[in-house]
């Protein structure tokens, strides 16, 4: 379902990437309800398909800066966060940060890291912060991680653990792009020249002050926390699943719901706000049981469909 | 909707669900009407609705619709041969529970399930006409409780295919709208009772048995030797509501008995009963007077009892007249009797001046009878002086109540010579014999003396405030003329007769407290329904009519400034009978609904409307998503209203705004204006 935006910021920034989308509408829309709640997005997809465009745009048109890592078993944790340098000539040593200090990272094939690096990026994720060399580091503010994982691939790959998919707020498939849209691709070529053109529509520090408004200006009412609760409570208690959704999980609904709203230009949620990217937000936080035939986003829309949203 | 977890629905069959509420509703009927049956009948259900049980559980071939119905017809038929005055409706109730039966038997289709309900009611009808009664009136609440939901249960099967199913939650809704419509229905029979128009006789009035069964119990003649067993009943003979008195010595003063013929105690056959058991007008009583309200059951009644000793008895709604002719009709009333009776608690009773006149017949004793008593009596009584007849009654006493006299129920002597055996070989007997032989003893020492027939004892039941008194109270003693009175003497020894009934294990104390609870039950009944005939009706309606007047009157004088003390007792009553009346209608709408909000009946009309559209809701589904669906299919008027409301709704509901009237309303009007949009329905 596409969402119906109402937001002008939202408006602005989408019709800005426009002709870089491709059908990738609803990619997009989850990724800056991401940028707007301050989470990480996880994209699932197989290489080619344009995910690199869409960050890259993406982090374009918010005026952030723009980091890039491609993961590989013999990157090292420095090779991200960076490190220190000595300086002969001040005779002191001097911090030159790693890609990751960055308002916006794409962690390519994530999943090639060793299980080391992963850590270190996914502490950054958490935290918002590095240690290196003993010396802490803040992120600057937002920061936002973009990793991309290749679901079919699995030869030489350190698959994430399942306590920290619970890292990233969203777990998106953009799938191929439909046929009209890849004939306008090839009928384009390529567009990375048009995307290093494009724009910035707003800035980095606009973006995080809207984020923090959001968490106080849109109302969430207590029908809508029962709401929630009650969906996460039958993630907990469905016959297939074997760990359901967690406290933060439902945290991070709500906020994500919050946004949604705000795009569509509500000050309050409503149900569907809850409903339109629960799936997203919550499938990756489950764990099905062993043996289990059913996806856990399949079985996260059946109980979308069951609880009673009013 | 497919539901990928394979959890399957949990559901019954529907006929299986049918089978068993109209199994119940038969064996309710078949309960009810137990009693008026004959075994015969009885055993004949029985095994027809276990063969149809088994056949329900086996589920082995049926046997063909015409063989079933040769076998009704053959029920009817030798019912219509049996058929007499007497028995009528009798026959008729087990010719319908036979029915019932014979329909279980065949394929039930659901037209048969509404025939064995209706037979089974019927008979349940014909039972509750027999019976009067608290039993009846339960029994057919019973019935009317489950009945709605079998009717339900089978005009849905009639329209579904064989083997169809039912889920428990469906069941459990059936239920709850049937237990609903009990409920409604309810208030609206017991303003039927209180106000439909009674006829001028009691319809209920005739005979209820053609011949009296009872011969256990009080009985207007005492046949000695007769039966060698007295068979307890429990069954209630009346009730005296009262303040409780203390002591055991509660003697219900029934009839005198004063005709001995050597084995037979006869009422005077010139019936000098004025109101009880021959107290006339002339009498001087000391002693605590106390006032009882006396409900009879029905039967045959020979006697109005009193607490002993009875100064006057003034008959509720009916006139003396009346009850005299019920008394002597000698017939199974089923009306039940009741009346006020005033008492004096004392032991004697002096008459002035009506002793002489038919005095001799308290001294006679057949011609040539008992000649060994006689002997034994001149023994005890030797040495008392002949005038002394308090000393000679007493010396009478004291020889009865030596420990080799033993009381008992059983083992009666059973003679020609009945009160000889007692007296000399058996010394075994109940109170007729320790009565008799005090009586007649008394009689040879020339003291005057008659039995009197009545109850002893009663089991108080505190919450109504009544004495129940039961058949198995019945108890007959001795009134001995002497000091110018009848002298109350009791020979029998007073342990047999306690207020329990000698109930000292704990299984009898429970099933006295089954009792006593079963008692107060039927008393209420009585009292509230049966007891409720044209005359009640009446001063009921003249009591309302009177009420309004008061009230009309109260309303005219404050309405010219009088300041009426009579609005002043008036005003806080029909307040209080207000207030009462709003408790009831709101416990009535608070149990019989869940409540809901307003916003949530606003989203329910909402659904319902869009439903009307052609636009189901899910559980899941949010009003937004109800409105995108009317979108989806283009139509355009119905976006724009659904979307108001929806937005305007959402604002209110997700902000925590209260909803105002206005809002209400507001809603409410776009909502009417949904509602005449025209859509193509899918």
């Amino acid at each position: 379902m596409e969402p119906d935006i109402n937001n002008k910021v939202i408006t602005k920034i989408i019709d800005g990437l426009m002709p870089f989308l491709h059908g990738k509408r609803d990619a997009i829309i989850k990724i800056l309800t991401c940028v707007f709640s301050g989470g990480h997005v996880l994209i699932e997809d197989m290489p080619g398909v344009g995910k690199t465009t869409v960050a890259v745009a993406a982090a374009r048109a918010l005026g952030f800066s723009f980091g890039r890592v491609q993961c590989t078993n013999d990157l090292l944790p420095s090779d991200i966060t960076g490190l220190n340098i000595f300086k002969p000539e001040k005779s002191e040593f001097e911090f030159r940060p790693g890609p990751i200090f960055n308002n916006l990272v794409l962690l390519d094939e994530i999943n090639r890291a060793t299980p080391k690096t992963q850590s270190a990026l996914l502490e950054a994720m958490g935290e918002g912060q590095a240690t290196i060399d003993g010396e802490t580091r803040k992120m600057p503010d937002p920061f936002i991680a973009i990793a991309t994982q290749n679901p079919t691939e699995h030869a030489g790959t350190f698959p994430l653990p399942e306590s920290q998919m619970d890292r990233f707020m969203m777990r998106v498939s953009m799938g191929y792009p439909n046929r009209a849209a890849e004939m306008e691709i090839l009928g384009l070529g390529s567009q990375r020249r048009q995307v290093d053109e494009l724009r910035p529509i707003m800035s980095a520090a606009e973006v995080a002050s809207i984020r923090r408004i959001l968490d106080k200006e849109i109302k969430v009412s207590e029908k809508i926390t029962g709401y929630i609760l009650n969906i996460a409570e039958r993630t907990r208690t469905h016959s297939l699943i074997a760990a359901g959704v967690s406290t933060r999980g439902a945290m991070i609904l709500m906020n994500c719901a919050r946004r949604v709203a705000w795009m569509r230009g509500r000050a309050f949620v409503v149900p569907e706000d809850v409903k339109l990217f629960a799936n997203a937000v919550l499938a990756h936080r489950i764990q099905m049981k062993g043996g289990a035939a059913a996806e856990a986003a399949d079985v996260m829309d059946e109980i979308l469909r069951d609880t009673p949203a009013l | 909707m497919s539901e990928p977890s394979s959890a399957p629905c949990r559901s019954v069959s529907l006929s299986r669900s049918l089978d068993a509420i109209t199994l119940f509703c038969a064996l309710t009927a078949f309960a009810s009407c137990l009693q008026f049956i004959r075994i015969a009948g009885a055993s004949v259900f029985a095994a027809i609705v276990i063969s149809a049980l088994i056949m329900d559980v086996t589920g082995s071939r049926r046997p063909h619709r015409m063989l079933v119905n040769i076998l009704a017809l053959c029920v009817l038929l030798y019912t219509l041969k049996r058929i007499n005055t007497q028995d009528l409706i009798e026959n008729f109730t087990e010719a319908m529970l036979i029915l019932a039966a014979v329909k279980m038997l065949e394929k039930k289709r659901s037209r048969d399930y509404l025939q064995i309900l209706a037979l089974s009611f019927l008979s349940m009808f014909c039972s509750a006409i027999l019976s009067v009664g608290g039993a009846a009136l339960f029994y057919l609440f019973l019935f009317s409780l489950i009945a709605p939901a079998a009717f339900m249960l089978a005009s849905w099967l009639k329209e579904e295919v064989p083997g169809a199913r039912i889920e428990i939650g469906g069941l459990a809704n059936i239920s709850a709208s049937a237990f609903f419509m009990w409920a409604a229905m309810l208030p609206l029979c017991v303003l039927i009772f209180w106000a439909a128009p009674r006829m001028e006789t009691d319809g209920a009035r005739f005979s209820v048995r053609g011949d009296g069964g009872v011969s256990t119990g009080f009985s207007d003649r005492i046949t000695l030797g007769e039966v060698s067993r007295i068979q307890k009943s429990a069954e209630t003979a009346f009730r005296a509501t009262m303040p409780r008195l203390p002591g055991p010595n509660k003697y219900w003063r029934g009839i005198t008995l004063e005709r001995f013929t050597g084995d037979t105690w006869y009422d005077l056959g010139e019936r000098e009963r004025v109101d009880s058991g021959n107290i006339g007008e002339n009498i001087r009583v000391s002693g605590p007077r106390i006032s009882q309200r006396i409900l009879l059951e029905p039967g045959r009644h020979k006697a109005l009892f009193a607490l002993d000793v009875p100064i006057a008895i003034t008959p509720d709604g009916m006139s003396r007249i009346d009850l005299i002719s019920v008394l002597d009709s000698n017939r199974d009333v089923a009306q039940r009797i009741s009346y006020t009776a005033e008492s004096a608690l004392a032991s004697a009773v002096s008459h002035e001046g009506r002793f002489g006149r038919s005095g001799v017949i308290y001294l006679a004793a057949p011609r040539g009878f008992g000649e060994p008593i006689m002997e034994l009596t001149n023994e005890i009584t030797d040495g008392i002086e002949p005038w002394d007849s308090e000393a000679k009654a007493n010396a009478i006493m004291a020889y009865l109540a030596q420990p080799i006299y033993e009381y008992t129920l059983d083992d009666l002597p059973r003679s020609q010579n009945a009160l000889e055996d007692f007296i000399f070989s058996h010394r075994r007997g109940n109170c007729e014999f320790f009565a008799s032989a005090a009586a007649v003893m008394m009689r040879f020492a020339s003291v005057p003396t008659r039995l009197v027939a009545g109850y002893y004892g009663g089991a108080y039941n505190e919450g109504g405030g009544y004495y129940t008194i039961r058949q198995n109270n019945a108890h007959v003693w001795v009134e001995a003329w002497y000091r110018g009175a009848w002298n109350r003497l009791d020979p029998t020894p007073i342990t047999i007769s306690s207020e329990t009934d000698g109930g000292s294990s704990a299984c009898s104390a429970f099933r006295e407290a089954i009792l006593s609870y079963t008692d107060t039950l039927s008393y209420y009944v009585t009292v509230i329904f049966v007891e409720y005939g044209r005359d009640k009706q009446l001063t009921l309606l003249r009591g309302i009519n009177g009420a309004l007047e008061n009230a009309r009157n109260a309303i005219d004088k404050t309405a010219s400034g009088i300041s009426s003390a009579a609005l002043k007792t008036y005003w806080p009553r029909l307040a209080a009978g207000a207030a009462v009346i709003t408790m009831i209608l709101y416990a009535l709408r608070h149990f019989t609904r869940k409540k809901k909000s307003r916003e949530e009946r606003l989203i329910d009309e909402f659904m319902l409307v869009m439903k009307s559209k052609g636009f189901v809701k899910t559980p899941g589904d949010g009003m937004e998503e109800i409105a995108a669906r009317a979108r989806d299919i283009g139509d355009g008027h119905l976006t724009a209203a659904a979307d108001g409301f929806v937005s305007r709704f959402e604002e209110l509901y997700f902000n925590d705004i209260p909803m105002s009237k206005s809002d209400e309303a507001e809603l409410r009007a776009i909502l009417r204006r949904i509602e005449k949009i025209k859509t193509d329905k899918k």
